[in-house]
């Protein structure tokens, strides 16, 4: 099953307690990179926008260019004002060095909403009401190249603030705040990977596309043609109408596509 | 009813959108430099977004009010008794204070248009109503409202009518028409009826409604939200668009203006209307990406000048339906949309 959500997490230490709480498996050719059969996958990409960015690039190149998998980025993050434990979803993410903007769809709810600023460098002054990070937008950017907006998301948990600052971090306590956190990043995840079904059922092709390009040769714009005419077939419940077609041998594009249009006709489509 | 607020920096001043924000107060705000960040942006998904959509917050520049493509609106009817002049002819134009609909019709043309669900409100009311008073004339120009929205839908947050009829109500010679399927009336019940201000509300048969029409307040609903308005004294018009054509339209349209004129008197009717399910291409390639199974937008179509319509009926022609109408209504008072 290819990928349905890719988890992007710099640190190992974050991903431990995801990674037993999903039962990934390390993959043994990428051991960065850990899976599940149900279409999970996670990737410990290390620290900085350009490691997020690079790990994104990872597995979207794994995947191929047609892909409506979902991408999550969780970590750790400093605040200025928030207890250290809350988590958010990124409602607006700014990268500090280069000044550029990106907004999250924030169609997830019951996660937190906040402004995240990513930051070159961890961050003890907490000049704004914001979080802070060092990972986000160079994840976002580079996702947001593979699939629609709404399923890239950026999901942080405070680990330090005004009164405790990012030196007083430990493993321990990085720890301990996935931990903390793992029944709403299970619900999130669930959440997205509704989402990402329901994209998924109107972009993917018609599985019976590739049952027909068994048989039948088709072009390029044919199989666009045909895969129409597929979606068509079942937005007029015809679908019991394709197994004809499905066996057909030796017939050409043409004429499979002459006959599909033949069929919609006479059912008044 | 929101996922989130969006406001552009330049609107943070306005009283209007504190005033909205006040009344959202649960909501996260956003800040923004230009809606278009959000609005415009590539690789977003409509259908997604419609399950929940933010609210924008904006400032509109440029042209705000706009002329009508021919064959639009009214304004070419003729008042009762008037004689056609072409140098009286009136001017229609169309504004919209905001961008998107609160409704879910398969049919709307808007999914094609757009390629965000978030809805737009431009909250520079007053700037609108600058260009409204230096468009309006004396031969009686026509302002349409409802093209790009709902215009009452959103009414409780947006406040449109509470600040555009009584703009209207200094304009007498100017008409504005008020496009919706929305039943919320109140704020014109609550209000003198104004002779220059049309409500016009669109219908579709049961079956279309059903099929197509999601979270548009039931037919019978709007039919009743129409008949109060009439009965206090407002004009009010009808909109049959876009007809559907199927097997049983006709049947359909015959029940459907027998329930309509159980309640409407179709003597003081201002207006009516029929126009056909027509796109551009464009907008109809777009639709069909989002909802591949919707069973309409899998019809056989026709192209003609960069429009798409539906393969014609055997059984059905507008003029058939048209004269179906006009069992009801008075044939001066409608108008076929083009």
């Amino acid at each position: 099953m290819p990928p349905r959500l890719n988890l992007v997490l710099a640190h190992k230490l974050e991903a431990a307690p995801l990674i037993a709480q999903f039962g990934l498996q390390q993959r043994s050719a990428s051991p960065l990179v850990y899976a599940h059969e149900k279409g999970l996958q996670l990737i410990v990409g290390g620290e900085g926008v350009p490691a997020a960015r690079s790990a994104v690039k990872y597995l979207a190149g794994e995947q191929g260019e047609d892909s409506n998998t979902a991408w999550l980025n969780i970590g750790i993050a400093g605040h200025q004002s928030r207890n250290i434990g809350d988590s958010l979803l990124a409602n607006k993410i700014v990268h500090r060095a280069s000044g550029e903007r990106y907004y999250p769809v924030p169609l997830f709810h019951d996660f937190g909403a906040d402004e995240l600023h990513t930051v070159d460098k961890p961050e003890y002054d907490y000049p704004d009401d914001v979080a802070y990070d060092m990972e986000a937008a160079g994840f976002f950017s580079e996702a947001t190249q593979y699939t629609t907006m709404e399923l890239v998301q950026c999901f942080k948990i405070v680990s330090d603030n005004k009164a405790q600052n990012a030196d007083l971090v430990s493993a321990e306590s990085v720890k301990q705040l996935l931990a903390d956190n793992l029944k709403t990043i299970k619900q999130l995840v669930e959440a997205m990977l509704d989402l990402q079904s329901s994209y998924a059922e109107f972009t993917a092709a018609p599985e019976q596309l590739q049952k027909l390009l068994v048989n039948v040769h088709l072009t390029a714009t044919q199989q666009a043609q045909v895969k129409r005419l597929l979606q068509r077939y079942q937005a007029f419940g015809l679908q019991d109408q394709l197994d004809d077609l499905l066996q057909a041998n030796g017939i050409s594009g043409r004429e499979l596509v002459q006959r599909m249009e033949t069929t919609l006709r006479a059912a008044g489509a | 009813m929101f996922s989130a607020i969006y406001i552009e920096k330049a609107a943070k001043d306005c009283a209007r959108a504190q005033s909205i924000l006040q009344k959202l107060p649960l909501l996260p705000v956003i800040e923004i430099e230009q809606y278009g960040e959000i609005f415009n942006r590539s690789n977003q998904n409509f259908r997604l977004q419609k399950q929940k959509p933010a609210l924008i917050l904006a400032q509109k520049h440029g042209n705000k009010v706009l002329p009508t493509p021919p064959g639009y609106g009214f304004e070419h009817l003729l008042e009762s008794g008037q004689q056609p002049d072409p140098e009286q002819d009136r001017q229609g134009y169309y504004f919209s204070h905001m961008l998107n609909c609160v409704y879910d019709c398969r049919y709307c043309f808007l999914q094609g248009m757009y390629r965000s669900a978030n809805y737009v409100l431009y909250t520079n009311f007053e700037d609108f109503t600058a260009e409204i008073i230096a468009k309006a004339d004396n031969s009686g120009s026509v302002f349409y409202s409802g093209y790009d929205c709902d215009s009452l839908a959103l009414e409780p947050i947006s406040g449109f009518c509470d600040y555009f009829l009584p703009v209207f109500a200094r304009l007498p010679k100017s008409v504005l028409e008020i496009r919706t399927k929305s039943t919320q009336v109140r704020s014109f019940l609550e209000r003198e009826p104004m002779p220059n201000c049309v409500i016009a509300m669109s219908f579709s048969p049961e079956a279309v409604a059903r099929a197509m029409e999601h979270k548009v307040p039931a037919v019978q609903k709007r039919i009743d939200a129409l008949g109060r308005l009439q009965q206090a004294g407002w004009p009010v018009a009808l909109r049959f668009e876009p007809v559907i054509a199927s097997e049983d339209t006709l049947a359909d349209y015959k029940t459907l203006f027998e329930q309509i004129f159980r309640t409407i008197d179709p003597s003081s009717l201002h207006s009516s209307s029929l126009g056909e399910f027509r796109l551009p291409v464009d907008y109809y390639k777009r639709m069909v990406k989002l909802y591949p199974h919707e069973p309409l937008l899998a019809r056989e179509t026709v192209r003609s000048e960069g429009m798409i319509s539906l393969a014609t009926q055997q059984s059905f022609s507008l003029q058939a339906l048209e004269e179906l109408l006009f069992h009801y209504i008075n044939e001066e008072g409608y108008y076929r949309c083009a």
